[in-house]
């Protein structure tokens, strides 16, 4: 029966109202008719079917034909996951995910984070070893909030493996928790130091914390602090949804967020990303994110997402101040993630457990512990003046000949005790001199490092060994008086560096994208705010010419090279600089030269002293500068050249770096020192800062000119410059002379 | 935090888009903010010359899939795509004396149409994107093309019910589903929205009429349990089809969808299926796919996205919340929910900007 024919029928009630409604649409722009798309169908149309083929039929009302083929989703959806470490020490290396761990002997501390609701009940860690471990003697040790929860061999070698952990019941709090882990391993053939460095074992963190059964959470903000928690490791970047919604708003917002975000998480540094409501998968199952939507009243929830992510959902009025919305919830206080290093006091006696070292027993073959600390940033001393650590510590007798403690400040070496003579009864109060001016106003980094040679070295030690080494944290360190003065350096500009600090021009955001500005950003705010934050210029290679250099002269292709070298290249210049300084060759060139060759060396070679003397006498720092520069590679160079704007540091990076690896070193270094000093700073491919200080620096007297401070004072800027200073003196020495000669010769001429 | 105020504020901040059609939403253009995720289903949908594949259908292509593909191009602005598609459909699938589509096309065989019989969705569709594409890039001959097929569909698939000549039904296609004493109806052929639009655009109020009965025999079904994928009409009423599927199935997931779409989501199908998913999902975990109508007992469900977000979308639309748990798009589902999701993300765009994913 024709469609049509029914149509008919129907009521003119109907076709009015079917009128009206078509009125409603606007006909469509006109098109010249020439112009159709529509291609003819290949061939002549072949007459319609008078029936249709049951078979035909039946494929097309198949209730199966949309399934796909057996899922069992039922048990993935259900598997756990895992609320996951977070190691606090960011000095380890990172790969992704994982945290390499070495040494005979190590502890390392974790946050872990766990909710009230959730059903936490395994501690999980998934570990790789290194094929020099004796598994049978290597293990770790774990305990949360202080329990012990066993010990572990290290048996995972060739792959990783999972360790789990039963948690005794109400060790667990809501929020966060400490985790310690103590690694011991032990070489397979070898004892001794070198056979410590071969010792490693892999702790991947995205698969190591709190199993968490997916159907026992209850979200909250427990929950969203864990899911992050999970979704930053390995530097995932944590997705905020929307937030360009807000308008106006959006700027204050992200800072906002980035910033408070980063305090609330201990560990790396958290990435952001900023995405539209509509999303593709990016492959990864996202464990958290911030939904923004905009709203008559604001108010802050927890949800779960489409894709099972834990979301933290802000419902944005306009106008709303973010730091009001989040006030509710004290997850989210501001909480500092970069604790300053304690403050020593100069002329006082300070206990090296005001260090934050406690008293420690070695048993180890080879062990290093750095102590950071601080000292004001007025403090200078560039004298001879003595600094004295006395140390309380014991070892035990009949070590190996070559057994040692090697103190070092700021990583020049300033004391090795042997440890193979005498022992078996503590030491007290041992004086170690050292010169003071090693130390630097701000961070400072006390390194002790003990070597103990295997007896024999060439067999695997001996299982149980007792402690050979206590150190005491009774032992002080006194630091000597120093007036109020400061050198330029860029230490207090980078120590007062804020999330709002970052500086980008036109040329730099080719170096530097949003994300990488972002994520620099996100390591900054995790430092306290002060009242005078410093100022960071990220600048490109092509912006060479915008960096202040004062009266410094760094050569341009020198600094291309610094940071224009891959990783490849910086090894082959490593391997070039090695093998010229071993090349007998090389060695042998100059006096295979003929005479005229030879004179010219040694007249280059005069002209060398003289400079090297004119260096001295008038510090000047361009040639040194360059001289240095020429032997760096990096991800980064930090300037700070001008000591007109102490407030302010330059930044060039490598195009090929990673933006995460220097935002990882920069937050690692406020925390835990090492970080940029003097006026160039170059981070390493091994994530170490080589700093370059000027000669020419001159110091500055900060508070008046006084008897009590003259001598001090005097002696720093005499120490700035001592050649300088010295033949300043000589000079005046001789031109007094030369007054008094020519007064004495007059005053016994014969008048004729 | 209700829809009027969602609105209000997103107003206020003067967020609220224009996009085709003239509502707005906080997302702005789709066609921009959307972009990835269209380019992503084209990357996994889309052949070169046009051809939309179901892989889970024997890589086949019908005019359903056509449809649904050029209706999106629409959405997303992109016109190079729609003509690919629209060429493909005019040369493979156009091959009727009618103005409609044969409804499949399979590759690698010597007769890649080896059935004629039209399917009424895909053609709707069809003439949708078309109407939509005479607008969003001002070519009048697609509007003819979907005249020409508007016409075709009030000719050949439109009746009136049996037993009621004042409400019209929509047959699933021109053959096959008429029977001497039933008709077989696939209630989730009603897309209301299309059907009105295509009504207004090429001036066939049959559609409109049809689009008005299908809401009520729609109540009407709902009133009793959940939409299933296919019913019989009586003279003495509806019934449960004896022979297809009578389960909410894979057809029927798209009923409250294309309710939503259509501006009606109090729909008591809209409910019936909110309550269910309200029951059953946890977001995140495997969504139901086939339900028993009457018990509500769920007897497949399914993981992907697409269903997932088919779930999250009515979900919102029943509890007019903020927010709802879409999942993010993903490439690796099959065709049918990948499309489906796509086709949510604009219902959310059109109908419901509040209940953008979380």
């Amino acid at each position: 029966m024709s469609c049509t024919k029914q149509m008919r029928r129907a009521g003119p009630r109907l076709l009015a109202g079917l009128l009206a409604l078509a009125m409603q649409f606007a006909p469509v722009a006109a098109q010249d008719a020439s112009d159709s798309l529509i291609p003819m169908p290949e061939g002549a149309g072949p007459e319609l079917p008078t029936d249709v083929s049951p078979i035909d039929l039946q494929e097309r009302i198949d209730p199966t034909r949309r399934v796909v083929a057996a899922q069992d989703a039922t048990d993935a959806d259900r598997q756990s996951w895992v609320s996951p470490l977070r190691l606090l020490d960011l000095g380890y290396p990172m790969r992704g995910s994982v945290a390499r761990i070495s040494g005979e002997r190590e502890w390392v501390a974790f946050d872990v984070y766990a909710s009230a609701g959730a059903d936490q009940q395994i501690l999980r860690l998934t570990t790789v070893s290194g094929i020099n471990n004796l598994p049978e003697r290597s293990y770790l040790r774990i305990s949360l909030n202080g329990t012990d929860l066993g010990r572990r061999n290290l048996e995972h070698v060739e792959s990783f493996g999972a360790i789990d952990f039963t948690l005794p019941p109400d060790v667990l709090v809501p929020g966060r928790n400490r985790v310690q882990i103590e690694l011991r391993q032990q070489h397979r053939i070898y004892c001794g130091p070198e056979a410590a460095f071969d010792l490693w074992t892999d702790i991947d963190l995205s698969k190591s914390g709190l199993l968490i059964r997916r159907d026992s959470e209850s979200v909250g903000v427990e929950t969203f602090l864990m899911a992050l928690a999970a979704q930053a490791t390995g530097v995932r970047p944590v997705e905020i949804r929307g937030l360009e919604s807000l308008g106006a708003d959006a700027e204050n917002w992200r800072k906002f967020l980035v910033s408070r975000l980063n305090q609330v998480l201990s560990g790396a540094p958290v990435a952001f990303r900023f995405e539209d409501y509509w999303t593709a998968d990016p492959g990864e199952r996202a464990h958290a994110r911030i939904t923004v939507l905009p709203a008559a009243q604001s108010r802050m929830r927890f949800a779960t997402g489409g894709d099972g992510a834990v979301v933290m959902v802000l419902e944005v009025a306009q106008g709303e101040n973010p730091e009001d919305l989040l006030a509710a919830i004290p997850q989210f206080e501001r909480r500092y993630q970069d604790a300053l290093a304690p403050l020593v006091m100069p002329e006082r006696n300070i206990p090296f457990a005001e260090l934050g070292a406690r008293t420690e027993d070695f048993s180890q073959h080879y062990a290093m512990r750095n102590h950071v600390f601080r000292l004001p940033h007025d403090w200078l001393v560039l004298t001879a003046a003595k600094a004295r650590i006395e140390l309380d510590y014991a070892f035990a007798t009949n070590l190996p000949e070559g057994a040692m403690l090697l103190l070092s400040m700021n990583g020049t070496a300033i004391r090795l005790l042997p440890l193979w003579h005498g022992g078996g009864a503590p030491i007290e109060a041992f004086p170690i001199d050292f010169e003071a001016r090693l130390m630097h106003p701000g961070t400072n980094v006390l390194t002790l490092q003990m070597f103990v040679p295997g007896n024999p070295p060439d067999l695997p030690c001996p299982s149980g060994e007792s402690p050979v080494l206590q150190i005491s944290e009774s032992s002080t360190l006194h630091v000597p008086y120093s007036p109020a003065m400061a050198i330029p350096d860029m230490d207090l500009a980078f120590a007062t560096l804020g999330a709002d600090s970052l500086r980008r021009n036109e040329l730099s955001a080719r170096a530097f994208s949003d994300a990488d500005v972002l994520t620099l950003s996100a390591a900054l705010s995790r430092s306290r705010e002060t009242q005078h934050a410093s100022v960071l210029h990220l600048i490109a290679i092509d912006d060479l010419a915008s960096i202040p250099t004062g009266h410094h002269r760094a050569d341009r292709r020198l600094l291309e090279d610094t940071v224009l070298s891959g990783p490849g290249e910086a090894a082959l210049f490593n391997e070039n600089t090695a093998s010229m300084a071993q090349d007998p060759f090389m060695a042998r060139r100059p006096a295979s030269q003929p005479f005229t060759a030879m004179l010219t060396a040694g007249w280059d070679e005069a002209l060398g002293r003289a400079r090297w003397l004119r260096d001295r006498v008038f510090p000047h720092s361009g040639d040194q500068l360059n001289a240095w520069l020429a032997e760096q590679r990096g991800h980064a160079v930090l300037f700070q050249l001008d000591a007109e704007r102490p407030g302010e540091i330059w930044m060039l990076r490598s195009p090929e770096s990673d933006i995460h690896t220097i935002a990882l070193a920069i937050a690692g270094a406020r925390a835990f020192g090492g970080g940029p000093k003097g006026q160039v700073s170059v981070l390493t491919e091994e994530g170490h800062w080589n700093n370059w200080f000027a000669p020419d620096r001159r110091p500055v007297l900060l508070e008046p000119w006084s008897r009590q401070n003259f001598r001090a004072a005097m002696g720093n800027l005499v120490s700035a410059r001592p050649i300088f200073y010295t033949i300043l003196m000589l000079g005046i020495a001789l031109l007094s002379a030369l007054v008094a000669l020519r007064l004495v010769i007059s005053t016994r001429e014969h008048k004729t | 935090m209700n829809r009027r105020d969602f609105l209000a504020s997103a107003g206020a901040l003067g967020l609220m888009g224009l996009s085709l059609p003239a509502q707005g939403s906080i997302q702005g253009d789709l066609a921009q903010t959307g972009r990835g995720v269209w380019e992503s289903w084209k990357a996994a949908f889309l052949s070169a010359d046009g051809r939309v594949i179901d892989g889970l259908q024997q890589q086949s292509s019908h005019s359903e899939g056509q449809g649904y593909g050029m209706f999106l191009a629409t959405v997303f602005d992109d016109a190079a795509s729609f003509r690919q598609m629209f060429q493909w459909t005019e040369r493979h699938l156009a091959i009727r004396p009618d103005a409609l589509l044969a409804w499949r096309w399979l590759p690698g065989q010597a007769n890649p149409v080896p059935d004629r019989n039209n399917a009424s969705d895909g053609d709707l569709f069809y003439a949708w994107a078309l109407v939509r594409a005479a607008a969003r890039f001002r070519d009048r001959t697609y509007l003819e093309r979907a005249q020409e097929i508007a016409a075709a569909l009030a000719e050949t698939c439109i009746l009136p019910m049996p037993g009621r000549s004042d409400q019209l039904v929509l047959l699933p296609a021109t053959y096959g589903f008429q029977h001497e004493t039933h008709l077989s109806l696939n209630p989730s052929y009603y897309m209301p929205l299309a059907m009105r639009e295509v009504a207004a655009a090429t001036g066939t109020p049959a559609l409109a009429a049809c689009a008005l009965s299908g809401e009520a025999l729609l109540h009407e079904i709902a009133s009793e349990g959940l939409v299933p994928d296919w019913v019989d009409v009586t003279q003495s009423g509806l019934r449960a089809s004896e022979v297809l599927s009578a389960n909410a199935g894979y057809e029927a997931l798209r009923v409250p969808l294309f309710l939503i779409w259509s501006r009606v989501p109090d729909h008591i199908a809209v409910r019936r299926m909110a309550a269910v998913y309200e029951r059953t999902v946890q977001p995140g975990i495997a969504v139901p796919t086939v339900i028993e109508p009457l018990s509500g007992v769920v007897l497949e469900s399914s993981a992907d996205p697409g269903y997932q977000a088919l779930a999250g979308l009515t979900i919102c639309s029943s509890q007019r919340g903020l927010g709802a748990t879409i999942p993010p798009f993903s490439p690796d589902q099959p065709y049918y929910p990948a499309t489906l999701q796509l086709f949510a993300m604009v219902a959310v765009h059109e109908t419901l900007p509040e209940c953008v994913p979380l």
